[in-house]
């Protein structure tokens, strides 16, 4: 037990869960624990952005080598679901920082509503790129690789650009997903425990850098894969 | 300063608390538990410990095979018959056998043995130790990742199960994502165990790095760290950074095998000379990951062993960043033969600066030994012969970088033989060398000295003898990953497969050393070697708790010259005449 | 080496971050500059979007010839903008601790090595030595393909693809099997495809089967090097004179 623990403990289960916490034994104070999860989750952050990197490689390559095939694909998309996308993405994020925000005032009511708003534009984002992209593309016959069986190819190269598009694309949806869930995790400790407030809200706060994080992801994605022409 | 520097005024209830050893009250059911629930680092290290060597085994009886497969070459007689043949009747089934050996070997050892290997058991047993730290910064995700590299470990061995693969650790596509000579799932197995184990790794380098920034006790600056904390943070970077790449890459690997998406693939338009550059962009930085760790345990062993400060701290430490900013640089020189001459030329010439911080700590490590008082034991003589062999793994990578000769070399076995110098004869010497070091620290027990002289000497015999004819081998022609050779060969392999069953024996002896200092070992004092750093100034097994105060740093790791080590009799340790005032205090 | 440390040791700043200087408490962000920002963001959304649409006009209407990497570099330069408001302010590296900025500016580092090193040899990756042409069979164009087919399962859906063989890229032979199955004719088809990718007017620029041609892919200069008149060359290889 470390000699110079000064945090002073509420162990009243009436008191919300943001005064009950108590850091883990091995930090020196709370703002030590927070510093050192922030930073683990940056560090985090620069693994994700390297896992894109990866897609956004083979999108050069390809794009180089494969320019007209690239314009071709491109204009199967329709630039206003995917504009819609990034709208919806940039007000989930505005939402998410305005619900840490919340935290750091101790504004509960607003946290919850701010985190029920980005769930909704993370699963909207998931339904519009669902619904009116990847299944009635699928439908087309506009697959990945072997797959595909889209007898009207703009360019003989089209297929790859669809792998690059449902790699990448189904890579970001797949982290939109994962980043849902870590807001919904949130939310469901905020309604259980009130586990967010001015002096505790390192989970709710590494959620939201993740969410910011997927959101850039988008923001990079959108014009390079909406905006060829 | 020649005080006693640090607090310990805990450290009468030591004997109450117990080691972190002692087993759970309720039994051997629940020490499984505490040990499976367990966060506490020391217990994880130890775990990883374990794990890793059985991988090690299961890597190493794959070594022997191929070796003892190689004893004759196979040869199909004018009678028909075939000779030489190990492992089937039918030679063609037989070269898939020694395909999919010299793949779960090559693969066990890289992603099973020597990546996780040092970080892993060293790192996580003493990080938290030599910083002064109650445990890591995410202790949680640190059984996580424990348990993820189990997943993977399953994952390889089921694949080796289902027939095993047989593309060679690289996974080139095309031949991995779609030749027909592969079984549909072993493929995709064996790639799922590496992306799985590349979480394990990321998530020990994020922890670490959180550690050495947050954890340090109170007076340890950033360079009043021990070395091997200092290379244990360049291993760290390297990991955050490299291995998301290869978890995308071989992503796209699966996605190539399951969908045919066409990214690597030549037939579907794909490119799969952007598959060696993803996949080398992770495996060239990883070969750094692989060494640092060992070069930390080499300048521990050394500094400690020559009981004299480390010659050139800054330096080493600085050559560790070094090395990993250059790792990033040079991935190329695994690809001389498939990319265009401007590349070709870059890479080759940004190769040769790793030479640069690596002969700096090299020059430094020699320094360190002049005029030190040289005990030589077993962990010194693994570290000597850590020098010898990375010295010589080193310098054989110089022809391998320059262009024109590579060109006479690559694909033989001079390559085989340069890598195994530097990861066996680096890596993995310098992690036995570490754990013979720490095994009293570790385990509390002191192993038979003598046969650990035994067991070095023969693995360093054993070692040269089978990989210096490599050079020969590779020289002449022969070329790597072949079940078959000319005859002319014979007797350079013959001689190697000796040298690996030497090897084997070296390793055999000190396991059943270990296995015997744990039966009946003396019991280890806190600090046998008089080394300086913290964790010497525990008892041996440390507690639950790591310290009974927190500690406060008042010396460097190394300053055996103003600093008695801490549980050792005075006059075991002669100071040196007093320096000139103001020469002190550096 | 740090004796001094200790006497102005404060438990609960131990590594002196207070006399560094270095900011500690938690920075709030206003409503306000939210609010702007995300603003900001909305903008720079439609603008990147209205560059697209006015290049595109520029190239189809006015016939303007724009270099490919306009697009790309007007387009990546306002995301530049955009992530970097995202992340200096939705994501307060502005106001942190700069450690967590160094993490981010080293993976920038490391992707930016990653893309140009790898770019590095793309024009010439394909390239292939006259004499080591004998040794090397085409397969690295796109241009043919032998599938010997499989079974694929993708959401529970099971998809049995038959043995493949064909000549010419992909979309060539899905296009060839459509026209076969269909039995229209060679100008149906060019009505459809010109349907299905949106090409109304006449004078539109995009590319169409008619006059796409297999583009030689990442090895493509195998193509040009490979075919049978060297084969003959196979004679003076290292690898027959020194037969085993």
């Amino acid at each position: 037990m470390s000699t110079i623990d000064a945090q002073t403990r509420v162990s009243d289960p009436a008191q919300p869960g943001w005064k009950r916490y108590k850091f883990a034994d091995h930090f020196r104070n709370a703002e030590d624990e927070f510093d050192a999860c922030k930073l683990g989750f940056w560090l985090f952050l620069a693994t994700e952005v390297l896992l894109f990197s990866g897609l956004f490689c083979a999108y050069a390559m390809f794009r180089v080598k494969y320019p007209e095939a690239f314009a071709a694909g491109s204009h199967h998309l329709n630039v206003w679901y995917g504009g819609t996308n990034t709208l919806v993405l940039l007000a989930s994020s505005f939402t998410v920082a305005m619900a840490i925000r919340c935290a750091q005032l101790n504004n509960q009511k607003w946290l919850r509503i701010n985190l029920i708003i980005t769930i909704i534009c993370a699963f909207l984002f998931f339904f519009i790129k669902l619904n009116f992209e990847y299944i009635p593309k699928w439908g087309e016959g506009i697959r990945p690789g072997l797959l595909y069986s889209n007898p009207f190819a703009g360019d003989p190269m089209e297929p790859i650009w669809w792998s690059v598009y449902y790699a990448a694309t189904g890579i970001h949806a797949l982290h939109v997903l994962i980043g849902a869930g870590l807001l919904i995790w949130c939310l469901v400790r905020s309604f259980r425990t009130t586990q967010y407030g001015p002096t505790h809200y390192t989970m709710l706060e590494n959620s939201g850098l993740y969410w910011h994080l997927v959101d850039v992801i988008w923001i990079f994605l959108f014009p390079l894969l909406y905006l060829i022409h | 300063m020649t005080t006693t520097t640090i607090t310990d005024s805990g450290h009468d209830s030591h004997h109450d608390e117990g080691s972190y050893l002692t087993p759970h009250k309720g039994g051997a059911f629940a020490t499984i538990i505490q040990w499976a629930t367990t966060i506490d680092h020391k217990k994880i290290g130890m775990m990883y410990l374990f794990t890793v060597l059985g991988m090690f085994m299961l890597g190493g009886v794959a070594a022997l095979l191929i070796r003892a497969e190689l004893w004759e070459p196979t040869r199909i007689l004018a009678d028909g018959t075939i000779t030489g043949q190990l492992f089937q009747s039918d030679s063609t089934s037989g070269y898939l056998t020694y395909n999919r050996l010299f793949t779960m070997h090559g693969a066990v050892m890289v992603f099973l043995v020597i990546v996780p290997g040092a970080p892993a058991t060293l790192g996580n047993f003493l990080l938290p130790l030599m910083l002064g730290a109650k445990d890591v910064a995410f202790p949680r995700l640190n059984l996580l990742s424990w348990y993820i590299y189990v997943l993977g470990a399953a994952f390889a061995v089921m694949s080796l199960i289902n027939t095993g693969a047989d593309t060679g650790w690289t996974f080139y596509t095309p031949y991995s994502s779609s030749h027909a000579g592969n079984t549909y799932g072993n493929i995709v197995m064996m790639t799922t165990a590496a992306f799985i184990l590349g979480f394990s790794s990321i998530l020990t380098g994020l922890n670490f790095i959180v550690t050495i920034h947050k954890l340090r006790c109170p007076g340890m600056g950033w360079f009043d760290m021990p070395l091997f904390v200092w290379a244990m943070y360049a291993t760290s970077i390297i990991q955050v950074l490299a291995t998301p790449v290869i978890g995308i890459t071989l992503l796209l690997l699966i996605f190539e095998r399951v969908f045919h998406v066409g990214i690597f693939d030549p037939a579907l338009g794909g490119d799969p000379i952007l598959f060696q550059h993803f996949f080398w962009f992770y495996s060239h930085p990883v070969v750094y990951v692989m060494i640092l760790p060992g070069m930390g345990i080499a300048t521990e062993l050394i500094a400690v062993h020559c009981r004299k400060p480390v010659f050139g701290y800054r330096a080493i430490a600085f050559a560790s960043l070094g090395i990993a900013a250059v790792a990033f640089l040079v991935w190329g020189h695994h690809m001389f033969a498939s990319m265009g001459e401007l590349a070709n030329a870059v890479f080759s010439a940004l190769t040769f600066f790793v030479a640069i911080p690596t002969a700096v700590k090299v020059f430094n490590w020699i320094a360190t030994l002049y005029k030190g008082s040289i005990a030589l034991n077993t962990p010194m003589l693994y570290a000597l012969s850590f020098l010898f062999l990375f010295l010589i793994g080193g310098l054989t990578g110089l022809p391998l970088a320059t262009l024109a000769t590579d060109m006479h070399l690559h694909d033989s076995y001079f390559v085989v033989a340069h890598f195994h110098y530097v990861m066996m004869g680096g890596t993995i010497i310098a992690f036995v060398g570490g754990v013979h070091h720490w095994w009293p620290k570790m385990t509390g027990k002191m192993y038979t000295e003598w046969v650990g002289i035994v067991g070095c000497l023969l693995v360093f015999i054993g070692f040269n003898v089978t990989f210096f004819t490599q050079f020969f081998l590779g020289l002449q022609g022969m070329p790597r990953r072949y079940a078959s050779y000319i005859d002319e060969f014979q007797l350079l392999h013959q001689i190697s497969t000796v040298g690996a069953f030497t090897l084997g024996l070296g390793f055999f002896i000190q396991l059943g050393n270990f296995i015997h200092s744990l039966i009946a070992g003396k019991k280890a004092p806190p600090n046998p070697w008089g080394g300086l750093s913290l964790e010497w100034y525990i008892e041996s097994p440390p507690s639950e708790h790591n310290f009974h105060a927190e500690p406060i740093l008042t010396h460097g790791p190394y300053d055996y010259e103003d600093v008695y080590p801490p549980h050792c009799d005075p006059a075991d340790f002669p100071l040196p005449e007093p320096k000139p005032e103001g020469n002190a205090a550096h | 080496m740090k004796a001094e440390t200790a006497k102005t040791f404060d438990p609960n700043d131990p590594h002196g971050f207070a006399e560094l200087g270095e900011h500690h408490g938690h920075h709030i962000t206003s409503t306000k500059m939210l609010i702007t920002v995300i603003l900001i963001l909305v903008a720079l959304t439609g603008l990147t979007i209205l560059t697209s649409e006015a290049e595109t006009y520029l190239v189809k209407e006015m016939g303007w010839a724009l270099p490919e990497w306009v697009n790309v570099a007007v387009a990546m330069s306002i995301a530049l903008v955009k992530g970097a408001f995202v992340l200096l302010i939705f994501m307060a590296l502005r106001y942190e601790n700069p450690l967590y900025s160094i993490v981010f500016l080293f993976c920038m580092f490391a992707f930016a090595l990653f893309l140009g090193l790898t770019g590095m040899d793309i024009d010439n990756r394909g390239h292939v030595y006259p004499w080591k042409v004998h040794a090397i069979n085409a397969g690295g164009t796109g241009v043919n393909m032998n599938y010997p087919g499989g079974t694929i399962h993708v959401l529970g859906e099971t998809i049995t693809l038959p043995p493949t063989t064909y000549t010419g890229s992909l979309a060539n032979h899905v296009k060839e099997v459509y026209i076969e199955q269909t039995g229209i004719s060679e100008d149906e088809y060019h009505r459809r495809w010109a349907e299905a990718n949106h090409i109304h007017e006449h004078h539109d620029t995009l590319s169409s089967p008619a006059r796409s041609i297999a583009r030689t892919g990442p090895s493509g200069a195998l193509d040009e090097a490979v075919p049978g008149e060297h084969a003959q060359d196979a004679a003076h290889s290292p690898e027959t004179n020194s037969g085993h």
